[in-house]
């Protein structure tokens, strides 16, 4: 298993039988507080539950949109957490299923990592030199929230039918408040297709 | 925003979206992305005064 070499953060014990056993460090572990992996540390994710390798999975995918716009890949993950590309990969099936990412349908990468889109989209938010695409009106005005941002502009670069539009945040406050944003679907329905929503 | 033609079910004016995203969304970077429960949405949903069908999170009664 790619967690049992070099691993950082991990001690050693005695092995049992044909499994090695290794400790898990205690910030690896789940907890009501949340355990977040040290940045550079190899995880041993085979001491790990399930529940661990998707909370691990989870926080390095918005952790990487938070910083740079873009998702890692299942591979990427995979070497970043010291875990087996195929659990990686049943992870982040199990994220999906629970809504806590949403998957592209073909190559099964993350798509969206709500409020964060990990394709190019008609919304988008730029702060500082930096920029964020978002799902929808809606997850624009959210990643702002989400980042804390003071001080963004929200583009809705329009599209057929539509004009554009840019609303400005300025020392944490929405300047405009005019408009509505509108969904086609009720909110019972948003998850039976939530790239359509 | 829609487009032309295009249904609106339900609207929400951008200070209930904004107010909403607050209470939503802030500090989640912190709470290791941990989403609140579907019951606490709702309600989070209420606050804002979006209620109504087609606010509802489940389906609501009588809808085939």
């Amino acid at each position: 298993m790619r967690g049992e070499e070099g691993s950082k953060g991990c001690t050693r014990r005695e092995a049992l039988g044909s499994q090695a056993h290794r400790e898990v460090p205690d910030e690896h572990r789940s907890s009501g507080g949340a355990a977040r992996p040290r940045r550079g540390a190899t995880l041993c994710w085979s001491w790990m539950t399930s529940n661990d390798l998707d909370l691990a999975v989870r926080h390095r995918v918005y952790t990487a949109m938070a910083a740079s716009g873009r998702a890692p890949t299942a591979a990427r993950l995979s070497l970043e957490l010291g875990a087996e590309l195929g659990e990686v990969r049943t992870s982040l099936e199990r994220l999906d299923e629970g809504h806590a990412l949403v998957l592209d349908a073909v190559t099964r990468e993350v798509r969206m990592a709500l409020p964060f889109s990990n394709i190019s989209t008609p919304y988008r938010v730029e702060s500082g030199g930096r920029g964020w695409d978002a799902n929808c009106a809606w997850d624009s005005l959210a990643l702002v929230r989400l980042l804390g941002l003071r001080d963004a502009q929200v583009l809705d670069r329009g599209g057929p039918g539509r004009d554009g539009r840019v609303l400005t945040v300025a020392a944490g406050n929405l300047a405009e408040r005019d408009g509505v944003i509108s969904s086609a679907r009720p909110a019972w329905r948003w998850w039976e297709d939530i790239v359509f929503t | 925003m829609m487009g032309k033609g295009e249904s609106l079910v339900g609207c929400m004016t951008l200070d209930q979206c904004w107010t909403l995203s607050e209470t939503w969304y802030a500090g989640r970077l912190d709470r290791h992305y941990q989403r609140p429960p579907l019951g606490s949405f709702q309600e989070l949903l209420r606050r804002a005064g979006l209620v109504g069908e087609a606010w509802s999170l489940t389906k609501p009664v009588g809808i085939t």
